[in-house]
């Protein structure tokens, strides 16, 4: 039986082998040959070696075990070539660490008279720490003891013998069929030395053979410096261009002399008419007229020549270059005049500076263009500064005092993101940094403003560490309702009549006086506000939401503006163009403003107000509607309800009064209730002071009851869900009681004084506060850090206590599956106090749907892109959709009310149906809880401060979740428009004024506001889920590719925005 | 006038196969030719981000001396980071000689201005780092500046010992080679900042740069090509600098015939390949040559084009290699032919840039 038959044998008979050793039956079969045929068969041998090597040859476990290196050499003792094995072998990794396998290589190289490829052997073997480490030492010693007698190898030559070594182990098919001496050197293509400058320079490489650059040396040196290639070429296209200029130069100064003659002799003829004329009336005109008067030609001469050459410094001056002295320049103008001018001959400052003739007038073409533009933009500006712009819109873009703010605030902010991903819970210095970077910002234009010198583009200083241009948008998390920071309007309300620090912590009703000789004193146009009180609500409903505080730098950029028309910087034209957009009015408003200058202020926040309703406000000749509080549920309204709701007896509702009893149904009288209800009321008194009124208005908001006589007949008419007493109410009715809720407590102690760098303590745990994310007239919200966990969170404090979004947020709990919740705003917990309310809200980190829309119009498009828009109205329809079934209206559905949370940062699903789409809804405190109502319960009340009015509310009827989607239209439209929704009544058909032509897929947009706007009655929902799936079937089919990428690309700014704003 | 047309005995090797006989040189490497290449010399060439489908190669090229705008450098932003201002399509940042920048947006067709330096500007790179994203641009100013595209000043602006001669970057490494041979590798992170002036590992002027990465993906070296055929791999930071930075021969004549004189020539770009981490070269000798420098071997050099190669790049995926052959002015103004005509060929590179052995 020969080897060959015995190895099948063993090789089926292997099929059968199960141990976790598959080397060992091997190594026990070639144990059983080799005592078979002790001596021959060498050959045969080779068989079962190679079997052996190739069966082995990728299992890692034998890679470096003795046995197979062993083998492995065996197998390679048959062949001729022994290294082309080794080679192999160990390019598979086989006996990398194993000395055995580099012992046999080297002396193979030895034996075969190769010393360098052993010694290269040696060295990599000892490079890889190869096992047994003393063997190897002791035989590379012995090897280098053996041919030291030779000539050495040198240590330079190292990495070149690597770089052989490594060429001779690659590709081995080819590599097997040279002869093995032939092999590395006939690899080695590529002879790598250590660094050309530093190295040892080995003599037989770089020495012996000549070289010649193939390039012309000579060229690249130019007065000793070296040139480039390109250099070489540029300085050729330089002189080109230099001989252009020169010869344009000479041409434009030429052009410029013939000019000069010709305006001589055209001065020289008007001046001859007037001598003339001057005879001819004879000398009863000598008196007025000075230089004719000298008749005689060489004094009219001069002066031509005076004026003439005054022209011409006024043009020098016009452009600034202004070199021309006054000495040197009359003369030739003398001279042209006096006829000896020749074009060649100026010799004067006329040739020296003909670059800046020739400027002269193109400068003075320029100079009225830019001063057109910004005449364009302040009209806009006019129109519309004086307009307390809505604050949900907010002012889009940055203003240039916050376009560029100063460079080392940015390097701070840029050092304290990377310091925040590390130290997370050391940001405590954070809310100080960006206080005082937006008070620079605030604070920035005031003097420019008194000095009527505004430098738009602040150069950065030289030394200008790293500005990182950023728009800052507002610094508000816009967490829960956020009302937003009343210090600001303020400030920039005041500011506008005269610097007058204002402070933040001031009532606003003190504002009251600033604001109205503000209005006054700036627009002459409007009346003298005769009710500080209505003048208050549209400030109030202007500091009700987030982001207006944009507003003042708005007003001082154009402000700027005016003082600064001539400024050319063409950066900040286009900033303007960016800007100025969205003040765009329609010209509905304009009309509107133009005839009851009052009413702008809520007309032109981009509030809606129908066309209807204003004339009708100008037929009675009333004060301003009123904009006002009406019916705020939080109880700080006092104020503004009382005039507004005078102001509201409007025609619609003084006949209908009487009728509002009969519908009363729900207007319990006020009964003590739980304590917790009562507290805020008690809290309510002496903190707000608007409160003071609030006894005489209460008799008015009961009567604001404007009944519509249609009302249908199952419905129950409410006047107003957020009737302060309404909610204590039926927060009192709440069994079990609010306050029995796990997360709510409350503390028999006024609310903690809060401010950032504070630690609060509540109960057991405790509070840092990192910073104000925002403030407004109602709560103020910061920033907070739990210091055990790290978590961070939102605190809205809020003064009096707002339990009822608490108590919708445990609606939402109870109601809402599991898995949707985390769509709304969340909060953990609600502190009550005797005064106000704490409550503890997720923070949502990446800003509004606003902040993103802003992001957009920032940027060369806009708006959104249609995809975006679509996704997220997908998203908000889902929402919302969710919310009703949960039998919640959340009356304040606005862009800024929707906030981008980590989710939206993460997801990658755009499933019509998915919940994880990152969108939250928040600010459920004026949200009504449908539940507490009878079925079919509708409202009456207008909300005015709410960014918007549904349709409902503005012709009169009653509603009920139409203002969810009224909010919805608005949300969507500013999305896709980027400017706020205005809607019109035509036919009887509501309908917005934006212009949908151009807008992709304008037939579904056209029939989603349609759907929305038009909602029959209270029992007839829309059906939002049908919208949605048309939205979504669009999206899918026209934008599924590109949705992913435009996401991407505002999760990035989102994130640079977010960066930028910390 | 044919300026390298010189060693036919290359060039010609392998016409036979096709039938052809004609003894034109200019693409005997049979690649694709792309048509209508520019009329001047092409100076820099670009693959579109992977970020947009298919691939799209954009060529820079000195305008005909006439015109104004000559582009020295390109890069196509928006790759490698997606955002910023990708939607439909892309920008091309163009930097020249009339010593600004330009923003090309290739869907409205119009450029805007977004850099201005004092001198011609060398090199454009588009920079997104996580806290910012900016241009930089290296000018023969001796400043490397870093610009928002929406505002008229640089967010910062380095100065340089020396002439920016030509850049290469890979967040958070950038890298400039200036005149004099100098060297200066910056940190882009949190905001740019020299890292480290190095002493040029090459005797002769530094021409071309392209930074390299390791296993993880991240900027570890560079290599530096010179005017005089060589080629410096050097590592920011190597655990044994004296082995594991080395130079190599490059882009020259008849290599070890030592008895007639070597010819030189320039090395006039770089490319690594975005797979393979293996690296071209091409140089004025007309050749492009493919390295594997983990392995110190020589994949490929090819036959020789009768003009220099100016340019080349590969596409995001490494699949396609393209190079661009015109003059490239070392020899000076009297060599200019131009009536030559410039190509631009695409070469499958997805085989021949495969390191031999991945064990090493």
């Amino acid at each position: 039986m020969d080897i060959a038959s015995y190895l099948r044998c063993f090789e089926e008979s292997l099929a059968s082998y199960s141990g976790d050793d598959p080397l060992d039956p091997w190594d026990r079969f070639v144990d059983f040959l080799e005592r078979r045929q002790p001596a021959g068969g060498g050959s045969e041998m080779s068989l079962v070696f190679d079997a052996l090597v190739q069966r082995f040859l990728n299992v890692d476990q034998y890679a470096n075990d003795v046995r197979y290196v062993n083998y492995c050499i065996r197998c390679a003792s048959y062949r001729a070539d022994p290294a082309t094995l080794y080679a192999h072998v160990f390019s598979r990794g086989v006996g990398s660490r194993t000395a055995a396998l580099y012992l046999a290589w080297a002396r193979h190289f030895e034996q075969k008279g190769m010393k360098d490829q052993a010694d290269a052997v040696y060295l990599k073997a000892l490079e890889n720490q190869a096992q047994p480490e003393d063997t190897l030492l002791h035989e590379y010693r012995q090897f280098q003891s053996r041919t030291r007698t030779e000539p050495p190898a040198s240590g330079a030559r190292v990495p070149l013998q690597n770089s052989q070594l490594t060429n001779q182990m690659s590709p081995q098919k080819k590599a097997a069929t040279g002869s093995p001496s032939k092999l590395p050197l006939r690899r080695t293509v590529t002879t790598t030395s250590r660094a050309e400058a530093s190295g040892l320079q080995r003599p037989s490489q770089d020495g012996g053979a000549r070289t010649v650059s193939e390039y012309s040396e000579e060229a690249l040196v130019h007065d000793g410096v070296e040139f480039c290639f390109e250099e070489v070429r540029a300085e050729k296209y330089f002189r080109k261009i230099r001989e252009r200029q020169e010869r344009e130069r000479r041409e434009n100064m030429q052009q410029q002399l013939r000019q000069q003659e010709q305006e001589v002799q055209r001065l020289q003829s008007m001046l001859q008419q007037v001598n003339q004329g001057l005879e001819a009336c004879g000398g009863s005109h000598c008196a007025t007229l000075q230089a004719p008067i000298f008749s005689s030609s060489s004094r009219s001469r001069r002066s031509v020549g005076l004026r003439l050459h005054s022209d011409l410094s006024l043009i020098q001056e016009a452009a600034g270059t202004g070199s021309g002295s006054e000495a040197t320049r009359p003369p030739p103008v003398l001279s042209d005049c006096s006829g000896t001018a020749e074009p060649q001959a100026p010799g004067s400052s006329a040739q020296r500076n003909p670059d800046e003739l020739g400027a002269a007038p193109l400068h003075c073409g320029l100079a009225p263009e830019p001063e057109e533009k910004f005449d364009v933009s302040q009209g806009g500006a006019a129109n519309f500064s004086h307009v307390t712009p809505n604050s949900s819109l907010g002012f889009v873009q940055a203003t240039p005092s916050r376009a560029l703010p100063s460079p080392t605030v940015n390097t701070r902010e840029a050092l304290g993101v990377i310091m925040d991903m590390f130290q997370a819970p050391t940001f405590l210095d954070e809310p100080f940094q960006g206080a005082s970077m937006l008070h620079r910002a605030a604070a920035e234009p005031d003097p420019d403003l008194e000095t009527g010198v505004v430098p738009l583009v602040p150069e950065p200083p030289a030394s200008a560490p790293f500005t990182i241009f950023q728009d800052y948008e507002d610094k508000e998390n816009g967490s829960a309702a956020v009302p937003f920071e009343r210090s600001r309007p303020a400030r920039a309300l005041t500011e506008l009549s005269g610097p007058r620090a204002d402070r933040p912590n001031e009532a606003p009703s003190e504002l009251i006086p600033d604001e109205s000789t503000m209005w006054g004193a700036r627009y002459t146009s409007l009346a003298a506000c005769p009710n500080s009180t209505t003048d208050f609500a549209p400030l109030a409903q202007f500091v009700s939401t987030p982001f207006a505080h944009k507003t003042p730098f708005g007003g001082y950029f154009f402000l700027a503006e005016e003082n600064n028309g001539d400024d050319e910087n063409v950066f900040i034209r286009r900033q303007t163009k960016k800007l100025s957009p969205i003040m765009e009015q329609s010209p509905a408003d304009d009309a509107a403003a133009a005839g009851a200058p009052l009413l702008p202020p809520s007309a032109r926040q981009g509030t809606i107000m129908a066309d209807g309703f204003a004339s009708s406000c100008l037929s009675m000749t009333q004060p301003p509607p009123p904009p006002a509080l009406l019916s705020f549920r939080d109880q700080t309204l006092g104020p503004a309800e009382a005039s507004g709701g005078e102001a509201h007896a409007s025609p619609l509702q003084n006949p209908l009064r009487p009728s509002r009893e009969p519908f009363q149904i729900l207007e319990d009288p006020e009964r003590p209730g739980s304590p917790e209800p009562d507290q805020s009321r008690l809290g309510d008194v002496p903190m707000s002071p608007q409160c003071a009124p609030k006894a005489s208005a209460e008799p008015d908001r009961t009567g604001d009851v404007p009944m519509s006589p249609a009302a249908p007949g199952g419905l129950q008419l409410v006047s107003d869900p957020w009737d302060p007493d309404r909610i204590s109410e039926l927060l009192s009715r709440l069994r079990p009681p609010l306050t029995s809720h796990p997360c709510c407590y409350s503390w028999p102690c006024a609310v903690p004084s809060i401010g950032p760098k504070k630690t609060l303590s509540m109960g057991s745990s405790s509070l840092r506060v990192d910073a104000v994310l925002g403030q407004g007239a109602f709560a103020t919200v910061f920033q907070a850090t739990d210091p055990v966990t790290s978590d961070r969170m939102v605190l809205k404090v809020q003064k009096p206590a707002n339990p009822w979004e608490f108590y919708i947020n445990t609606c939402l709990d109870a109601r809402l599956p599991p898995a949707v919740r985390h769509l709304f705003g969340s909060i953990r917990s609600a502190h009550l106090f005797l005064d106000g309310s704490i409550m503890l809200g997720e923070l949502h980190n990446y800003g509004t749907l606003l902040n993103a829309v802003n992001l957009f119009r920032a940027q060369s498009d806009r708006v959104m892109p249609p995809p975006l828009v679509l996704h997220f109205a997908v998203c908000i329809l889902h929402t919302v959709e969710l919310l009703h079934a949960a039998r919640i209206v959340h009356a304040d559905i606005k862009p800024d009310n929707f906030l981008l949370g980590e989710r939206f940062l993460e997801t990658r699903s755009f499933d019509a149906d998915g919940v994880n789409h990152g969108l939250v809804l928040i600010d459920l405190g004026q949200s009504i809880d449908m539940a507490l109502f009878p079925e079919c319960t509708a409202f009456t009340a207008r909300c005015l401060t709410s960014g918007f009015q549904c349709t409902e509310m503005l012709s009169g009827k009653p509603w009920s979740y139409q203002t969810d989607y009224f909010g919805i239209a608005g949300t969507v439209y500013c999305l896709l428009f980027g400017t706020y929704m205005q809607v019109v009544k035509e036919g009887g058909v509501w309908r917005t004024t934006g212009t949908f032509r151009r807008k992709p897929h304008a037939d579904l947009w056209l029939d989603l506001f349609h759907t929305l706007l038009n909602v029959p009655d209270c029992g007839a929902a829309p059906g939002l889920q049908g919208l949605r799936r048309r939205l979504a079937a669009v999206l899918q089919q026209h934008y599924s590719s590109k949705l992913a990428t435009l996401k991407s690309r505002l999760v990035v700014q989102l994130l640079e925005n977010h960066r930028a704003r910390r | 006038m044919s300026l390298f047309g010189t060693a036919s005995s290359f060039g010609t090797g392998g016409t036979g196969v096709f039938g052809s006989t004609t003894t034109d040189s200019h693409n005997p490497m049979k690649d694709v030719e792309v048509t209508s290449p520019p009329d001047d010399s092409i100076s820099c060439l670009a693959f579109s981000p992977p970020t947009m489908p298919g691939n799209f190669l954009i060529a820079g090229s000195w305008a005909n001396d006439v015109s104004w705008l000559l582009s020295q450098s390109i890069e196509i932003y928006a790759d490698r980071n997606q955002g910023w201002i990708l939607c439909d399509g892309s920008k091309v940042f163009t930097a020249s000689c009339d010593k600004t920048a330009k923003m090309w947006d290739l869907n409205s067709n119009q450029a805007m201005q977004i850099a201005q330096h004092d001198g011609p500007i060398k090199s454009i790179h588009w920079i997104k780092a996580p806290n910012y994203s900016c241009i930089m641009t290296g000018s023969w100013d001796k400043t490397l500046k870093f610009w928002d595209t929406r505002s008229p000043n640089p967010m910062m602006s380095l100065q340089m010992p020396e002439r920016c001669y030509c850049a290469d970057v890979v967040y958070p490494m950038a890298v400039v080679a200036t005149a004099e041979r100098g060297l200066i590798v910056y940190q882009l992170e949190n905001q740019p900042s020299e890292f480290r002036r190095i002493d040029s590992p090459l005797k002769h002027q530094h021409r071309c740069v392209a930074i390299f990465k390791d296993k993880q993906n991240k900027p570890t070296g560079f290599a530096l090509g010179s005017i005089e055929g060589r080629v410096a791999i050097h590592y920011i930071n190597p655990p044994n600098p004296a082995k594991d930075n080395f130079t190599f021969k490059c882009h020259r004549s008849n290599g070890t015939n030592t008895t007639t004189p070597q010819d030189i020539y320039a090395v006039n770009a770089i490319s690594f390949h975005p797979v393979h981490g293996t690296l071209a070269t091409v140089g004025s000798d007309g050749r492009f040559s493919f390295w594997d420098k983990d392995a110190r071997t020589k994949l490929k050099t090819s036959e020789q084009l009768d003009q220099p190669i100016t340019a080349c790049c590969f596409n995001h995926n490494g699949n396609i290699f393209a190079y661009a052959s015109s003059y490239d002015w070392s020899k000076g103004h009297e060599y200019y032919n131009p009536q030559k005509k410039n190509y631009i060929f695409l070469r499958n590179a997805a085989e021949e840039l495969k390191p031999r052995n991945k064990k090493w």
